[in-house]
């Protein structure tokens, strides 16, 4: 019920222009092993503009991470669809990074084969590969560590490897599935400037889920709620009115972040309560 | 006692142990020790050089097998069919836990059959290939392509099983098709369960062989040993012991250095 009263969709497009991602009535559901099934997703409906910085947040087992394997073509959605620069989502998309909550980086790999495996899979030259991969090595401030393998970094250094190796071959969609959410909280800032300066270019677009409200409103333009599942929907919407570029720490600072913080925590709280509502009742 | 005043910084179980070097040597010394006491002890007549031999008489042996090289042609023999009883059950092995992780009807089928054979000394068949084989080489590569078979099935069933499904997940979102799968996830994750168990594979291979030619051969050191033992000549017997063990020893320390190379990421 609460979708229906969710301001415009379309909030961040201009008019008669073709969103990057949309999502249409969007249900997915999983067998149980009861034999049952979950009703994971139970209708969503959203847009993301070309070069936005969404953050969809929501209690846990609300399905967002269902939601970005459908967007990346992992799964297929029950009912509803998924369209892509107006395409129907039908497999995997090329043009599309996705970085998960583990580094799922390959642990017999080194750090510059890891960044340059998109590349190779995507059969580039070998001059440009070792260019490129180099390059965005550089970038995540890991040069002297090409030939480490995963085991001997840190957290925070496993995630850059992540990160470059999805931003290496130039995806103009991001999916992001809570990637700090293993971080301490020092190595988590650093990371977040890092993918602020490395990300945010107005190019692309990028799906960030996480269940950290200050991240998502702190990194993002807007900030979709879901409702607690099962068959969660879009809550709210909210358009984050804080100038770019941020500084982590000083725009929490700002009224307009603690004002949108109190009224998203407001709902994130009701949507919680409902879960431990139904748990204990 | 003395454990106990060393500072905190120092690895406990560490400093108990000597540096390599000094490991080394101490070992050569009690294994020195070991043989002298053996040789004396025969040369005082406490120990019966018939069924025990001595040292000098087991390095005149050796010595008069290298030199002559009749040893060579039952080395190589061994060699062959042990190499070829591991090859084959390698790919033999690999090739059914591959068609196994394909089907679940074939899994359903084949695996309690080997698990049964995983679980009972399968040597106990060696007579029967060679029965069925005759006394020559394929029956002592069967028996060892038999041990080894198994081994390598369930190690390499483990590996596609057990292979990190965030991994596949990467490849596949990164657009990778079955082949950069196969390079860059399975083959890998296999390779780090088969080293697991290629140790026990090789021991495997020899212990077919050596043993299938006991049963019956005309050559190879397992029919040299079996000869040695009709004759009652222990010095014969021990020298191909010494043989053997040397062998193996060296396989195992190649080895080592593959998987050093392979495993470097571990």
């Amino acid at each position: 019920m609460q979708a229906a009263t969710t301001p415009a969709v379309a909030s961040a497009l201009a008019p008669g222009a073709l969103p990057r991602i949309a999502l249409r009535n969007v249900t997915k559901s999983f067998p149980t092993p009861d034999g049952g099934r979950y009703q994971a997703l139970g209708g969503v409906s959203f847009d993301v503009a070309p070069g936005e910085f969404v953050s969809v947040v929501g209690p846990s087992g609300c399905g967002k991470s269902t939601l970005l394997r459908l967007v990346a073509g992992l799964d297929r959605p029950d009912e509803g669809e998924i369209r892509r620069d107006g395409q129907p989502v039908g497999g995997i998309d090329r043009r599309l990074g996705f970085v998960f909550q583990q580094d799922a980086l390959l642990p017999w790999r080194t750090v510059y084969e890891n960044v340059a495996l998109g590349l190779r899979i995507r059969r580039l030259p070998p001059a440009e590969v070792r260019e490129r991969a180099r390059e965005w090595i550089a970038r995540v401030g890991l040069r002297g560590f090409e030939d480490y393998y995963p085991a001997r970094l840190s957290g925070g250094m496993r995630k850059r490897v992540a990160i470059a190796q999805t931003l290496c071959y130039e995806p103009d969609v991001i999916l992001m599935d809570e990637p700090f959410a293993h971080l301490d909280v020092q190595t988590r800032y650093y990371v977040e400037e890092d993918l602020m300066r490395l990300c945010i270019d107005g190019q692309r677009t990028i799906l960030f889920v996480t269940h950290d409200l200050d991240e998502a409103i702190g990194l993002a333009d807007r900030v979709v709620v879901l409702s607690a599942g099962p068959r969660s929907r879009v809550r709210a919407e909210e358009a984050v009115p804080l100038p770019r570029p941020r500084n982590l720490l000083a725009v929490r600072a700002q009224p307009g972040f603690t004002a949108l913080a109190t009224r998203l925590w407001q709902l994130l709280f009701e949507e919680v309560s409902r879960v431990y509502g139904r748990g204990t009742g | 006692m003395s454990t106990a005043a060393v500072p905190a910084s120092a690895a406990p179980a560490r400093s108990r142990r000597l540096p390599l070097g000094r490991r080394g040597l101490s070992r050569l010394l009690l294994a020195a020790a070991v043989l002298a006491l053996w040789e004396l002890g025969v040369q005082l007549g406490v120990i019966d050089p018939f069924f025990f031999s001595s040292p000098s008489a087991i390095a005149a042996m050796l010595a008069r097998q290298f030199g002559s090289g009749t040893i060579y042609k039952h080395l190589v023999v061994t060699l062959q069919e042990a190499l070829g009883g591991l090859v084959l059950g390698f790919v033999g092995g690999a090739a059914l836990a591959w068609l196994v992780t394909r089907s679940a009807l074939l899994a359903d089928l084949v695996e309690p059959v080997l698990l049964l054979l995983n679980s009972v000394p399968r040597i106990v068949l060696a007579p029967l290939f060679v029965l069925w084989l005759g006394i020559g080489l394929p029956s002592k590569i069967a028996v060892a392509f038999f041990l080894v078979f198994v081994v390598i099935f369930f190690a390499v069933a483990a590996g596609i099983r057990e292979v990190d499904r965030a991994l596949v997940e990467r490849i596949v979102v990164l657009g990778g098709s079955t082949r950069d799968l196969l390079l860059e996830v399975y083959i890998p994750s296999v390779l780090a369960w088969v080293f697991a168990s290629l140790r026990v594979a090789v021991g495997f291979a020899f212990t077919g062989a050596i043993v299938g030619e006991f049963v019956g051969a005309s050559s190879g050191l397992g029919y040299l040993l079996n000869f040695a033992q009709g004759s009652q000549n222990a010095a014969l017997m021990m020298a191909t012991v010494v043989v053997i063990m040397v062998l193996i020893a060296g396989l195992f320390v190649a080895l080592e250095q593959v998987e050093r190379r392979l495993l470097a990421w571990k």
